[in-house]
């Protein structure tokens, strides 16, 4: 049975096609405004991508902040419960997801079961997401993309005092007028943001493994600054920024199966 | 404050508040709006405009409490009680607090401050609210309390007086506070030339007593499955009379209506929601006043506020022929005051007690007693394999409201007590 997760995030939206619990395909985009048509747009092309129609699909589980203007989906779960599922299919010795998203960041304990025992999000605040390193790349005019490379080639630690995002991109601008090389504020940033997670994450026991998920999880600076503070073993999944989405197909999946089992 | 358009602005409000044709327009219109409410619900309605109307009319000496101040000793020393706290969630929910809140933040009042707070400082700095005549706080639980009654006493150029219990629930610490209150009774007469009778205080006393046996009795029957009565109703108009009606008529008739539209519900089968599968225990005395997606994102869940902290009859029976102890031991039995381990026992006892599978800790933004100890809980609750939420938010300044960020924290919750039932 082929069955589509979408998570529909602030920044990117994702959608998975799986077939018997196997990706088949997977697509990323912004989101941009209209999400309802971002969402169905995602869902064409991971099908055209994965060689089915819409007709094939069986169960659509729409997740993500955007989760409840998809009317298509059969059901809305939250990122939650889906980033738990994806990382547990992924690697069932997970016991710990830093999900480090465009407009929040949560820590999950997850079960052997791979079911939620307790997450802590963060406060109504950009610091810490995918949002606050977007500011920071355009307040130093490099790509976002090369955040991670560029910070692994810095020589000097500097110390972000800011955690505000308005605050934060002034004292990132001080700093360059000051001649401090990129790399150098690039890595302060990675490792304001990894204390600023660690001390959520630490609410929560941290267990191993570790896995981080989320377009975030991408940066290998930030990576890098996660796992010196952590001191666990990390998981890193081969795609992190679609865990959420895989969780909700599989979650459409056992929809599926519940129902013929009934 | 001093611009000429909120000066006549203020002034149509306050000759509109001192008009009783205003609470009989008030009552007759809420009547009709809320025609499909409960009985119990229209009696607080007809109370609280009863309330103001006679305040606003000076029939009797005004007094501003806080919500920790006993209403018993209010009502014999023939006072009209006024509790601005309970004022705020009630303008709150009418979606007037923005504009109060405007006002006081305009007037230099931090936004950090606790919004109950807030919305009553703006009230006032409009005259909004009818005059006190003195006013009494207690320093118990809320630090920002104390402040804001003192600004208020200041404000209108009336006499303060401040309960400050011990930390303890000592009977050095019951006799010390005895002595705060029979000072007070005695200061209050003097000061407003109304005569203390004894026979009235030990009547209020007495009143309080049935009306609080009422409230057990819900209670009691509120451990019913399906739930009879939900938190988030009790947490409104309930909390209202809970904090202040105890010692009037007016009190023991709502318990005992209460109670009886309880015990209907549950004759008929009728529980607060259609189909009950999780039963919440919310932590606070509060909950959003304004409109907001919690209680329609819980019953989408099939859940339900089987209990909220606030509603326990947490005192002794009042001894009537020693009233000022009574009132003393009532004040410092809250399990909220004193050691926080006393506040966790109280939780343990209503998780068995309601059959909970969750706990919500609203964290009410500004509210240092409620929010430092949630961690806490939630520590114990961890050890006891109990889940709990702590729900950031606030109850009256929407600013501090996300929609999105409350449904994912809630709806996560949810999930992860339906997968465990």
């Amino acid at each position: 049975m082929v069955v589509a997760g979408i998570d529909i995030g602030a920044i990117t939206t994702k959608a998975v096609i799986m077939k018997e619990q196997k990706i088949k395909s997977y697509i990323i985009r912004k989101s941009g405004a209209d999400l309802r048509k971002i969402a169905w747009d995602c869902l064409e092309q991971a099908l055209q991508k994965a060689g089915y129609q819409l007709e094939d699909v069986e169960t659509i589980v729409a997740t993500g902040y955007g989760r409840i203007s998809i009317p298509f989906a059969r059901k809305q779960v939250t990122e939650i419960t889906c980033h738990t599922k994806g990382a547990h299919w992924l690697n069932p010795a997970v016991r710990t997801i830093i999900d480090i998203g465009g407009q929040d960041s949560k820590i999950i304990s997850v079960s052997e079961s791979g079911q939620v025992i307790d997450f802590v999000m963060n406060d109504k605040c950009a610091a810490g997401t995918g949002r606050f390193l977007e500011v920071m790349a355009q307040a130093l005019e490099v790509k976002l993309e090369d955040l991670g490379d560029l910070s692994l080639r810095s020589k000097k630690k500097i110390v972000i005092s800011s955690m505000c995002t308005v605050f934060a991109e002034s004292e990132v601008i001080s700093l360059i007028a000051d001649g401090c090389p990129k790399e150098d504020i690039i890595r302060g940033l990675h490792e304001a943001i990894a204390n600023r997670i660690y001390s959520m994450a630490v609410r929560l026991p941290i267990q191993s493994t570790v896995t981080f998920t989320g377009g975030v999880a991408k940066n290998k600076g930030m990576i890098l600054a996660l796992r010196k503070k952590i001191r666990k073993i990390v998981y890193l999944p081969p795609e992190p920024q679609i865990v959420g989405a895989i969780g909700a197909a599989l979650i459409a999946h056992n929809l599926l199966n519940i129902e013929k089992l009934h | 404050m001093k611009d000429k358009e909120g000066n006549i602005k203020d002034q149509i409000i306050s000759s509109l508040a001192g008009s009783s044709l205003t609470y009989l327009l008030f009552k007759k219109l809420g009547h009709y709006y809320f025609r499909k409410s409960k009985n119990s619900f229209l009696f607080w309605l007809d109370f609280i405009t009863r309330q103001l109307e006679k305040a606003y009319q000076r029939k009797k000496p005004v007094v501003w409490a806080s919500i920790f101040t006993p209403s018993e000793l209010l009502y014999a020393l023939d006072l009209i009680p006024i509790y601005p706290e309970m004022i705020s969630a009630t303008v709150a929910s009418l979606g007037l607090a923005d504009y109060f809140i405007g006002t006081a933040e305009a007037n230099f009042y931090s936004p950090d401050i606790c919004s109950f707070y807030r919305v009553a400082s703006g009230m006032s700095l409009r005259y909004c609210l009818p005059r006190p005549d003195l006013v009494i706080s207690t320093s118990l639980l809320c630090d920002g309390s104390v402040k804001f009654f003192q600004n208020i006493s200041r404000f209108y150029g009336c006499d303060y007086f401040l309960l400050d219990p011990p930390y303890q629930r000592k009977e050095e610490a019951k006799s010390f506070l005895a002595k705060q209150l029979k000072n007070l009774a005695r200061k209050v007469t003097k000061n407003t030339g109304n005569y203390f009778s004894w026979d009235k205080l030990k009547s209020s006393l007495e009143l309080a007593n049935t009306t609080a046996l009422y409230i057990n009795k819900i209670n009691q029957l509120r451990e019913n499955i399906p739930t009879p009565l939900s938190g988030w109703n009790a947490l409104a108009y309930q909390l209202y009379m809970y904090f202040a009606s105890l010692g009037s008529n007016e009190g023991l008739n709502f318990y005992q209506l209460l109670n009886q539209e309880i015990e209907d519900n549950i004759q008929q089968g009728e529980g607060a929601i259609a189909k009950e599968d999780i039963r919440i225990l919310w932590l606070h005395q509060l909950r959003p006043y304004y409109p907001n997606i919690i209680w329609q994102t819980m019953e989408n869940y099939n859940a339900v506020i089987a209990f909220e902290e606030i509603s326990q009859v947490y005192w002794s029976e009042h001894n009537l022929t020693k009233p000022y102890l009574s009132l003393a031991d009532k004040i410092l039995a809250n399990p909220g005051a004193g050691p926080l381990s006393r506040r966790i026992s109280a939780i343990d006892n209503l998780i068995k007690k309601y059959q909970i599978d969750g706990v919500i800790h609203f964290n009410q933004r500004g509210c240092r007693q409620s929010c430092g100890g949630a961690s806490l809980i939630k520590e114990y609750l961890r050890i006891k394999k109990v889940p709990m939420l702590i729900l950031d938010g606030d109850g009256i300044d929407r600013r501090n409201y996300s929609e999105g960020q409350t449904r994912t924290r809630l709806e996560a919750f949810l999930e992860m007590l339906s997968q465990k039932n």
